[in-house]
């Protein structure tokens, strides 16, 4: 017992120094965020630390403009089309490279998942390159692809983890049962499958919910995202409808993580349930 | 046995259809998984493909149900060409090793499943549903998921969906090879059962030759691709084609011998080892190589005075208890290892390096030209010549 006690200890230690570590990296990325959400709740007319009294007129401002809540629109129009776009060739894909062997796999598995590895500016210019030609620039189709493309990878590896899972006898067995493949896909594996969908669909749309350096690029005055409009706010009129915008922003993403959490732990109890 | 309830849409049993292969063939990129196999299974026959593993049961069976899709070669289901039909359109029901029940539906809708494929009213599925399960005796556990059953009930639940359609044919993988020895005799029992009294054709892959035996009209005992021997199990048991089927199926003592002479009724042999023994007359052709397969029930332990066709004085090197028998690894005079299985004797045999006059009589030994080569089966010690392996893998 001593023994493994002396063991123990210096294993202890570097326990200790880790949570330490942990602990001021969780401080400095939370604590703006506890910035920002009481100045957006401020009575003050400015931006201000810490606030002078609670009012909501700063959600008020955000909801009578027509700007923000324009670009609110545009964000969620933005976030579910391109969320919808990238679980549909997401899951395709994933079933694809799942289900079938051909030359050359890894290579287009690196490509499909290359909007997640490759630095999000690069891939702003390169589509601004290209949507220049097409004048897709500024509109919402552009912005909805752009977006698809970046939600794309997480639902081909969310999809893809949870169809390894899924034994290709089940889909066997169900067309031998007389499925068509459509039917086999609709009433076997997407079940299987769906919380893995679901998972990558929530990610995808974060991804796009988040984005400011594509809409930059690529959306238009008109057409702007929300965290578009934020940063053209910064920089001419700071006022704290910036705060309560971010919180907004942050409320949501939260939400859904939450959400995802979730679905996490339900699926875990599924399939824990299925081994016993 | 409570009698089988009969398909409510029909007066008389399913009628199983008749099932030929015509030189099916595939290959994986040049390596050759069936080799232009043929075979006709008739209505309301079990037969079973026994072999190896590798031997290309699976893919046999795959060919059939449309999930690989043949180098060449067709495929007849009751007079039909079903090669190029898509699995979905094929009306074959198929138990799947490990069942391949589909976890998010409950029993009942994983039976109804096929039905609802078919677009059946649902008066016309609820009826055949309840047949289905009272067929296996699950009629109260509709309600469950396949998880909360048994392996011995989700076989049942996994036979059940692939009958209730009625299909001309019924293929298994390895159906019972999840389940522990007990379940598995109940349950080849009950399949047995069912098949009989529906009518099914049924072709069935293992490599668990019990089950073969038990559960067969007909054996094709499959090596590299081929048919080595087909057969009703006592045909192969008995007298097998070729010194693997012999091997392979049971125990047997394989031999490397040559011809020396003929002797009247019988032709005098001698193994590698230089043991003489007599075999059937016409076995083989003068100073022709051959191979001997001798079953270790058929060599007998000798009373003093008592007399066969061929005697040896041995040595005990090991013995083996079995429950109902015992097998003694045996090494005769001149060094040939022999392997003699025996009823357990009351008052307790003879043991380890005890010396043992055994013999057998000519017709016990089988005789092979020395073209196939040996593989050695499971129980057993390797074949007298060690430098040949073991086929397939
Ligand atoms: N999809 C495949 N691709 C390549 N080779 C395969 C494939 N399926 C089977 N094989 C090969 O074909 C041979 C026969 O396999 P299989 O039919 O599964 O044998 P069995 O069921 O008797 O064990 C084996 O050598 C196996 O490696
Ligand atoms: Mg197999």
């Amino acid at each position: 017992m001593s023994l493994d006690r002396a063991w123990d200890s210096p294993g202890r230690a570097a326990t200790l120094v880790l949570s330490g570590v942990a602990a001021l990296v969780v401080v400095f990325l939370i604590v703006p965020v506890l910035v920002v959400v009481p100045i957006s709740f401020s009575s003050s007319q400015y931006l201000e630390f810490p606030p002078r009294g609670f009012s909501l007129q700063w959600y008020e401002r955000f909801l009578d403009s027509v700007e923000w809540t324009g670009a609110l629109w545009v964000s969620v129009q933005a976030g579910i089309l391109a969320t919808l776009l990238a679980c549909v060739l997401g899951t395709a894909a994933a079933l694809a490279l799942a289900r079938s062997r051909f030359p050359g796999k890894a290579l287009v598995v690196g490509f499909l998942v290359s909007p997640m590895i490759v630095p999000v500016i690069v891939l702003a210019i390169a589509l601004y390159g290209i949507y220049a030609k097409l004048k897709l620039v500024g509109s919402l189709t552009g912005l909805v692809i752009a977006h698809a493309a970046l939600g794309l990878p997480y639902v081909i590896v969310t999809v893809s983890a949870t169809l390894q899972r899924v034994d290709e006898r089940l889909e066997h067995a169900a067309l031998s049962l007389g499925a068509t493949p459509w039917r086999a896909f609709r009433h076997v594996t997407f079940p299987l499958i769906r919380p893995g969908v679901i998972a990558g669909a929530l990610l995808a749309f974060i991804a796009s919910w988040d984005d400011v350096v594509i809409a930059l690029f690529i959306s238009g005055t008109r057409s702007g995202t929300l965290p578009k409009r934020m940063w053209e706010g910064l920089r001419s009129e700071i006022d704290p409808t910036i705060a309560a915008v971010s919180t907004l922003l942050v409320a949501v993403s939260l939400a859904l993580l939450v959400v995802l959490e979730l679905l996490r732990r339900r699926s875990a109890r599924l399939t824990g349930a299925q081994d016993g | 046995m409570s009698p089988v309830p009969t398909s409510p849409s029909a007066a008389a049993p399913l009628r199983g259809a008749v099932v030929r292969l015509d030189r099916l063939r595939k290959e994986f990129g040049g390596a050759v998984a069936v080799d232009d196999l043929s075979l006709e299974v008739g209505s309301g026959e079990f037969l079973t493909l026994l072999g190896p593993s590798g031997s290309g049961k699976s893919t046999t069976l795959l060919m059939i149900a449309g999930f690989v899709v043949p180098t060449r070669g067709e495929v007849y289901v009751g007079g039909n060409a079903i090669t190029r039909k898509p699995p979905h359109e094929r009306d074959i029901g198929i138990v799947f090793q490990n069942y391949a029940l589909f976890p998010h539906l409950t029993v009942y809708d994983n039976v109804a499943f096929p039905l609802r494929m078919r677009k059946q009213p649902a008066a016309r599925v609820a009826e055949r549903v309840g047949w289905a399960l009272d067929l296996i005796r699950l009629g109260g556990l509709g309600g469950r998921y396949p998880h909360q059953l048994s392996g011995g009930q989700q076989q049942r639940v996994a036979l059940a969906r692939a009958l209730v359609f009625e299909p001309s044919l019924l293929l298994m993988d390895e159906p019972l090879g999840a389940l522990d020895r007990r379940l598995r005799e109940t349950m080849q029992g009950e399949l047995k059962r069912l098949q009989r009294a529906l009518g099914l054709t049924v072709i069935c892959v293992t490599h668990d030759q019990e089950e073969a035996l038990t559960l067969s009209d007909r054996i094709a005992i499959m090596n590299h691709g081929r048919i080595e021997h087909l057969g009703t199990p006592e045909d192969l048991y008995e007298r097998p084609q070729t010194p693997f089927v012999a091997e392979f199926l049971g125990e047997s003592n394989a031999l490397a011998a040559k011809v020396l002479r003929d002797d009247g009724p019988r032709t005098i042999v001698r193994t590698t080892q230089g043991l003489e023994m007599s075999v059937r007359a016409g076995a083989a052709k003068s100073a022709s190589e051959v191979r001997l397969a001798i079953r270790p029930e058929r060599i007998d332990f000798l009373e003093p005075g008592e007399s066969r066709d061929n005697v040896v004085d041995a040595v005990i090197d090991e013995t083996v208890y079995l429950g109902d028998a015992v097998r003694y690894l045996l090494r005769t005079a001149s060094g040939e290892g022999l392997t003699l299985k025996a009823r357990c004797p009351a008052g307790g045999g003879p043991g380890i390096g005890d010396t043992v006059r055994v013999g057998w009589a000519a017709d016990a030994v089988m005789v092979y030209a020395n073209t196939h080569a040996f593989v050695s089966s499971s129980g057993l010690p390797p074949p007298a010549q060690p430098g040949e392996g073991r086929g397939g893998g």
